[in-house]
């Protein structure tokens, strides 16, 4: 017998015993699957879920008329009953302009209208600008089917021409498809420091 | 000729890079080009210096951060200490501490009144030249 059908001869043996051997062994590595296993949600959790219908981090994304894309994201939210509109908490809006310059606004809750063309944002809000304007106040309604982002309590707002307060806020376009204009009214104050500009 | 008057103007000195306080009725950031408006009642203060207008143009650096330049027009006025401008414009170099009033431009200083085409007062020496058909004018009356 020459080289080549001694090795086929020696293989038909071992091959198969080796097939038997991992077939044995594979049991041994097995998880352990144990049906009785506690299930990680809680029953009354569960409850919660299906009553209140509760979505984790829900996304609006919309598309305003002149192409602003906005996307709201919230940790928590509830769908609207009867009249009550939607109600979410912990919220993040995003609003991205044509031209490339972003509207971050992170707030405590908001609420969307039904119609779905506002929202109410209110609790700590803070507006941050991609030219880097932080805005601080306590409500904002944003139209939802344009850019118009309106403060109408106090503001406070800290960015490249120094701290400033003013009475109110409105972000919008003038024209449709025009750059955002941040408008400060009712009242404004800024404080400019040039020594610390310097330094 | 042009002739030219330097005067003092102003008693205190003011240091440049003291804070400026700016008030108005809004403020108009436009996000496209970075550019600001003070618009209604602006008022610039910064130390003794009060500058009002009805509207002031934010003129950012071009490099680095911060604001340039204050270009205020309409109904402009200068006061600094018992001295007071008037003129069409007024830019003010908030970098160098200089203001540039042009239009019309009257000063009164106690009895008398000086009127040109230009003045430039530097806030920090309190130096100010005037140019461009310089008038003066004693008030001999004794109506101030």
């Amino acid at each position: 017998m020459d080289l080549y059908s001694r090795i086929i001869s020696l293989l038909r043996v071992f091959l198969p015993l080796a097939a038997l051997v991992l077939l044995s062994t594979v049991f041994m590595m097995s998880q352990r699957i144990r049906p009785t296993a506690p299930i990680p949600f809680a029953p009354k959790e569960i409850e919660d879920r299906i009553a209140g219908h509760q979505v984790t981090a829900p996304f609006y994304t919309g598309v305003t008329k002149a192409g602003h894309e906005v996307m709201i994201s919230a940790a928590r939210a509830l769908p609207s009953q009867g009249d009550q509109v939607a109600q979410v908490h912990e919220v993040g809006t995003e609003i991205r302009m044509l031209d490339g310059t972003r509207l971050l606004v992170l707030s405590d809750s908001a609420r969307l209208a039904r119609s779905g063309t506002k929202a109410e944002l209110d609790g700590n809000v803070r507006i941050h600008t991609s030219d880097d304007l932080q805005i601080v106040t306590e409500k904002i309604e944003a139209a939802l089917d344009e850019l118009d982002v309106q403060a109408p309590e106090q503001v406070r707002a800290r960015g490249p021409l120094g701290d400033l307060t003013a009475g109110s806020l409105r972000i919008f376009t003038e024209t449709q498809n025009g750059p955002a204009h941040i408008r400060f009214h009712k009242g404004v104050k800024l404080i400019y420091d040039p020594g610390n500009i310097e330094r | 000729a042009a002739q030219s008057a330097a005067l003092a103007f102003g008693q205190v000195k003011t240091d440049p890079s003291t804070p400026v306080e700016v008030t108005a009725d809004a403020l108009d950031v436009n996000q496209g080009d970075g550019s600001a408006v003070f618009t209604g009642n602006v008022l610039i203060i910064q130390g003794d210096m009060r500058l009002s207008a009805d509207r002031v143009q934010v003129v950012n650096r071009t490099e680095g951060r911060g604001i340039e330049r204050l270009e205020a027009t309409g109904n402009v006025v200068l006061v600094s200490g018992t001295d007071a401008a008037e003129a069409q414009r007024a830019d003010y170099s908030v970098t160098s501490g200089k203001i540039v009033m042009t239009g019309d431009v009257l000063v009164s200083q106690g009895p008398s009144t000086l009127a040109s085409e230009r003045m430039e007062i530097d806030l920090a020496s309190g130096a100010a030249t005037m140019t461009g058909r310089v008038r003066t004018f004693l008030n001999t009356g004794d109506q101030n």
